[in-house]
């Protein structure tokens, strides 16, 4: 099985110069038990550097241009903590696309059927973008990409690297990179 | 012939106001999940040993139970831990992200990977609770009045599933009409299939009342239950079995509605077989 991962994290806003709608909206509160729950509740301390819509372009993105690069014979796991905020884009709701809140005991699966050889592709996208400060997370998106080893190694490193790269228009760069920068 | 036989139904409706005094979030998991362990093995009942051996997977759904694991209260891991611990076919994973129509992406993901050769059983849970106590869950402007509760379908697959389940997303901002006419869509054409449609207050149900006129349909129990989320489907099917118990098979098409505009359809028979169960409304002691 040909294993590649690659560990990002956000450090800037998206889409740079474009406007951004505060999308995020806080249940409404009313009682006194109400406003005790929320006062109590873990709260992250990373900035919030995306919105809903924004965050979903950039995974519809990365799925449309996977599932070009892969021809379609690709699998996606991804992360996704809920309320969604709005509307999916459509190509996450496709049926080689599986959202979940806890993504690792499906990755234990779905890794396992790559190696007998039940699913020749898998996208694994570990997504801690924060949208909002009651999410936990430190704005990181880690990739691995785990592929039958009938699969040519250098083109699976190749689209593999096209995909981080177009990460990195916005924003999201390795996080050794990152940390040196500092 | 659809190729899903519902085996079983249980619903353990929970109260609105589940505690006295709230205890932690590890203790009302705690609770939980003996109560999702018990309703299991209720629907499980009926199966012989050699039945028990085909049960492939056990997946939890849900709309509303999204913050305790969004805001680091509780991790999954932890929950799935204890469901383990309890017994062996309790659920071990987690689905959220179609809200409502989660168990319709659950069941599509388990057939797009399961093998079709071997008979099988699968089982759904879907669990809504008001773990907080948050006003805005148990009434809002969008459905009025909640119901909660835990629902566990059994479901045998008999063969390849083919247009027995759809799941979809509305294209446009009416979702509400885009389901009813995507509903009615799906069962022109196929012989005595009943509706079992999620539960509204009165003046949401006109819209399934005008544009569903002609369809044969449950009745809409949310002056009974509240809008249950995703269960209302299979606590319709479950209500009207009870009530009429099947003398024969009968061909369901539950549907479920969510508020971004996904929506799951699943064709599956009911029959004298079927095991249905309605356990008294619990709260947490």
């Amino acid at each position: 099985m040909n294993r590649l991962h690659f560990k990002g994290e956000l450090k800037r806003v998206p889409f740079e110069g474009k406007l951004s709608a505060a999308l995020a909206r806080y249940m409404p509160l009313e009682s006194e038990n109400d406003f005790e729950v929320f006062a109590l509740l873990p709260s992250s301390k990373a900035p919030i550097y995306l919105n809903f819509a924004e965050h979903y372009q950039i995974l519809e993105r990365f799925v449309k241009q996977a599932n070009a690069c892969f021809e379609g014979e690709v699998n996606f796991l991804i992360r996704l903590s809920m309320p969604g905020g709005m509307r999916l884009p459509a190509v996450l709701l496709e049926p080689n696309v599986l959202l979940m809140q806890d993504i690792q005991p499906e990755v234990l699966r779905l890794k396992e059927g790559v190696s007998k050889g039940d699913v020749s592709r898998l996208l694994v996208i570990d997504d801690h973008l924060l949208r909002y400060q009651l999410e936990q997370g430190e704005n990181q998106m880690h990739l691995s990409l785990y592929s039958q080893s009938q699969f040519d190694v250098s083109r699976e490193e190749a689209c593999f690297a096209q995909l981080i790269e177009s990460l990195a228009e916005f924003g999201i760069a390795a996080k050794e990179e990152c940390d040196n920068a500092i | 012939m659809s190729a899903l036989t519902v085996r079983g139904i249980g619903f353990q409706p929970l109260k609105s106001c589940l505690y006295q005094q709230r205890p932690s979030i590890e203790a009302s998991f705690e609770w939980l999940s003996g109560l999702i362990h018990t309703q299991t093995e209720q629907v499980l009942a009926k199966l012989s040993e050699e039945e028990r051996n085909q049960i492939d997977r056990h997946f939890l759904c849900s709309t509303m139970v999204e913050m305790p694991f969004t805001t680091g209260d509780i991790a999954w891991s932890d929950v799935a831990e204890k469901l383990t611990a309890l017994g062996p076919n309790n659920p071990d994973t987690y689905i959220n992200a179609y809200e409502c129509a989660s168990w319709g992406y659950s069941l599509r993901h388990y057939l797009t990977y399961a093998k079709a050769e071997k008979k099988r059983f699968l089982l759904v849970s879907i669990l809504d609770a008001n773990l907080y106590d948050l006003t805005f869950w148990r009434y809002n402007e969008n459905w009025h009045e909640s119901g909660f509760g835990i629902t566990t379908v059994l479901l045998e697959v008999t063969g390849e599933v083919s247009n027995e389940l759809i799941t979809q997303c509305a294209l446009t901002h009416n979702s509400m009409a885009e389901f009813a006419t995507v509903v009615r869509r799906t069962v022109t054409g196929r012989d005595n299939v009943c509706l079992a449609l999620p539960f509204f207050p009165e003046h949401i149900q006109e819209m399934f009342n005008k544009l569903l006129a002609k369809q044969w349909r449950l009745p809409d129990l949310h002056h009974n239950w509240g809008h249950c989320f995703g269960s209302d489907p299979w606590l319709s099917i479950l209500c009207h079995s009870l009530e009429n118990p099947p003398l024969e098979e009968q061909k369901y098409m539950a549907a479920s509605l969510a508020l971004n505009g996904y929506f799951a359809m699943a064709e599956v028979r009911v029959n004298q077989d079927t095991h249905l169960i309605l356990n008294e409304e619990a709260s947490y002691e």
